[in-house]
């Protein structure tokens, strides 16, 4: 089904103006029984070792379905990882993977075979980014979820490859489930490192519902970006458009490696709110010592206002370790003070 | 500002409604690790606690009734070993043979009537499944699924590190290529500067031939930076020689690269993680003192022994087939007595 006939297609013209192509793809169609789950992905957790069986059955099938999908790129001498999603080879990947458009990229699948591909655009404001193959051929692809119909504690799967392409490694498995949804950012328990950048985030359907983009300190700190977002601009991306600015948050995957005495909040906040709405703090942090909450709003540092995430990580950069601020919090309708003793990573 | 308030107020309004749907439940939590209770209730009866120094070091597995106990090497070297065997008792144990590429040691204890542990091969575990890692109580220490099936780890030949991080070339090499071919060269970094280009093959580093990447690379590893490597290799058909003095890893903390700091985000890892010839890797959390246990899938069956916490995605455990052959091996050595490599 795969064809690897190693010409290189001359850069991606017309093909790319037809926007895009979600017709249901063979591949799919092989896995049958897929529409119903198991009872026990009904169940709010699973409660006994059958339960237990259950899971396990249908995620042995999941992989199966999803790793001939599942693909590492290389970008210059960054790895990053991405999922083929239609059969004439486009890539769902994260922004800071993709970077900037039309540069050449070499996709590598599960079993060590490869491709030649070039970057497209990418929504750079929550780190979404398309790569098209340009290797001609017909590929197996995946179907795009609906990232609006999350749930928590909805089971969620990584396959991906972290660290990069190995030899005679597949791409690992985790296991996990969805901790918290917003419209540009799901977290999992999902465990993300350097390298399963871009890389899928799939339901039990086997369906891609985000993509591998940043991780917090914790384990259970991981973030991808959602799929409905590309779909959304799929026709943009697919120009090689890139949009969006730069991305906040906690720090990208592969970010830039913190100092060691970077000044330290940690929290993460909404990208999608106005203003500095906490979504996540970092188990540990000075925002969790002082008592800072999710969806507390930051509306003061230090006596300043802070409109933005950006401009509250303006502020935490220009401070130092050790330094004690005062916040000006609005939790609920209250407005309360916070003095939080800023820290190092 | 006003306006801005206002929306801001909305937007609390709107992540309110999100946070009715279920409270997150951590997918490792312990109300789901407890369901492992009866997965793991008959390998815990073969696992015991392995102290070094007085100090929990790492877990190990009952082998034999006569008190024979597999356990992970590294973390115990050099120190006074004692178990703790089921039901309590702490006794003295005697090292003797181990595998240096495995990490894996023989004790022997003054026991008898212990209750040896039962092997079943790995690939009776597909990916995906679950994997507990059992401990001597009735939960299992960790909880995951396999990651990636047993595998051949390419060029883990072993040997002691040079300590610390691994100095840093500055290439790219072709994945590809039956050999070590220079694939990009990261301008001014130090392949660039000793004048390397992309297209080189690579035949030795200081002498020592390389037959792929992963040879190279862990050649090259056991540089730190500040110190120089001698490359022979080969430009349009011209066999040459360059010196080259490897440097920092550019985005390094404190000699740490960036792949360092995220892989130490969120747990700690083991000592010994890389060198190891065969691997099953899993998504569990197992702290570096509680490797040298029994890793069991959901029937119960020792899959294999942990043997590493790896990084902050990766656990490796020794399948099983790999471990049943060295026992016989490891019994034979004295104490004290360095195993040879076949």
């Amino acid at each position: 089904m795969i064809r690897f006939s190693r010409v290189r297609s001359l850069i991606l013209c017309a093909t790319l103006l037809l926007g895009p192509v979600f017709a249901q793809n063979v591949w799919a169609d092989n896995f049958k029984g897929f529409d119903n789950l198991p009872e026990v992905f009904q169940k709010k957790a699973p409660e006994n070792v059958a339960d237990l069986k259950a899971i396990e059955d249908h995620v042995a099938k999941v992989v199966e379905k999803v790793m001939p999908c599942v693909v590492s790129v290389r970008v210059g001498a960054a790895a990053g990882s991405g999922v083929i999603v239609t059969k004439d080879g486009f890539i769902l990947t994260a922004g800071h993977v993709s970077g900037a458009p039309n540069r050449d990229v070499t996709v590598y699948f599960h079993d060590g075979k490869k491709a030649k591909g070039k970057t497209l655009g990418g929504n750079h404001g929550i780190d979404s980014g398309l790569i098209k193959i340009t290797t001609d051929g017909e590929w197996n692809c995946l179907d795009m979820g609906d990232s609006g119909e999350l749930k928590t504690n909805q089971w969620c799967m990584v396959c991906a490859h972290p660290g990069g392409f190995k030899v005679g490694r597949t791409p690992p498995v985790r296991l996990g489930r969805i901790s918290r949804v917003t419209g540009s950012t799901l977290w999992t328990d999902c465990v993300l490192v350097g390298g399963d950048s871009g890389g899928p985030l799939f339901d039990m359907k086997g369906r891609v519902i985000g993509i591998n983009s940043r991780i917090g300190q914790g384990l259970d700190n991981n973030m991808h970006v959602p799929v409905n977002p590309f779909k959304d601009s799929w026709e943009k991306l697919a120009a090689g458009e890139v949009f969006g600015g730069k991305l906040g948050g906690i720090g990208g995957l592969p970010g830039p490696g913190p100092g060691k005495s970077q000044p330290f909040l940690g929290l993460g906040c909404d990208p999608d709110a106005k203003g500095c709405v906490i979504a996540q703090i970092v188990t540990g942090s000075p925002a969790e010592k002082a008592g800072l909450k999710a969806d507390d709003v930051i509306v003061k540092f230090a006596g300043k206002a802070v409109e933005t995430p950006m401009a509250l990580t303006t502020l935490v950069r220009a401070s130092k370790p050790g330094v004690r601020v005062m916040l000006e919090v609005m939790r609920g309708d209250e407005t309360i003070n916070i003095t939080v003793e800023i820290g190092k990573r | 500002m006003k306006h801005l308030l206002s929306r801001t107020i909305l937007s609390i309004a709107v992540l309110a409604l999100l946070a009715v749907n279920a409270r997150a439940q951590a997918t490792k939590s312990q109300q789901i690790v407890s369901l492992f209770r009866p997965v793991v209730a008959r390998s815990s009866e073969s696992t015991v606690r392995v102290l070094a120094g007085g100090k929990d070091a790492a877990l190990g597995v009952i082998v034999s009734a006569d008190g024979w106990i597999l356990s992970k090497f590294s973390e115990l070297k050099g120190k006074k070993i004692k178990c703790k065997l089921p039901g309590g008792k702490e006794v003295e144990a005697e090292m003797f043979g181990h595998d240096d590429p495995f990490d894996l040691v023989l004790l022997k204890v003054e026991a008898e009537d212990l209750k040896p542990i039962e092997w079943t091969d790995s690939k009776v575990s597909r990916l995906g499944h679950w994997v507990a890692s059992v401990g001597p109580g009735q939960d299992p220490v960790a909880i995951g699924v396999v990651s990636v099936l047993a595998r051949k780890v390419k060029g883990a030949k072993y040997s002691a590190p040079a300590g610390g991080q691994g100095g840093f070339l500055g290439i790219a090499l072709d994945q590809e290529f039956a050999g070590v071919k220079i694939l990009e060269i990261v301008p001014n970094m130090p392949a660039a500067k000793a004048g390397f280009k992309a297209d080189d093959l690579i035949l030795s580093v200081d002498g020592k031939e390389v037959q792929d990447s992963e040879e190279f690379q862990a050649l090259i590893g056991r540089h730190k930076a500040g110190e120089s490597v001698t490359l022979k290799f080969v430009r349009e058909e011209k066999e040459m020689e360059k010196t080259v003095t490897l440097g920092e890893r550019p985005g390094s903390a404190g000699g740490k690269s960036k792949g360092d700091v995220q892989n130490n985000m969120g747990s700690k890892l083991s000592d010994r993680k890389a060198g190891f010839p065969v691997i099953l890797q899993h998504d569990s959390v197992v702290k570096p003192h509680e490797c040298g246990g029994p890793l069991v899938n959901l029937d119960g069956k020792v899959i294999g022994i942990n043997i590493c916490r790896a990084g902050r995605t990766e656990s490796y455990a020794i399948p099983s087939e790999e471990v049943r052959p060295l026992l016989e091996r490891l019994k034979a050595v004295n104490t004290k007595k360095e195993l040879k490599q076949p």
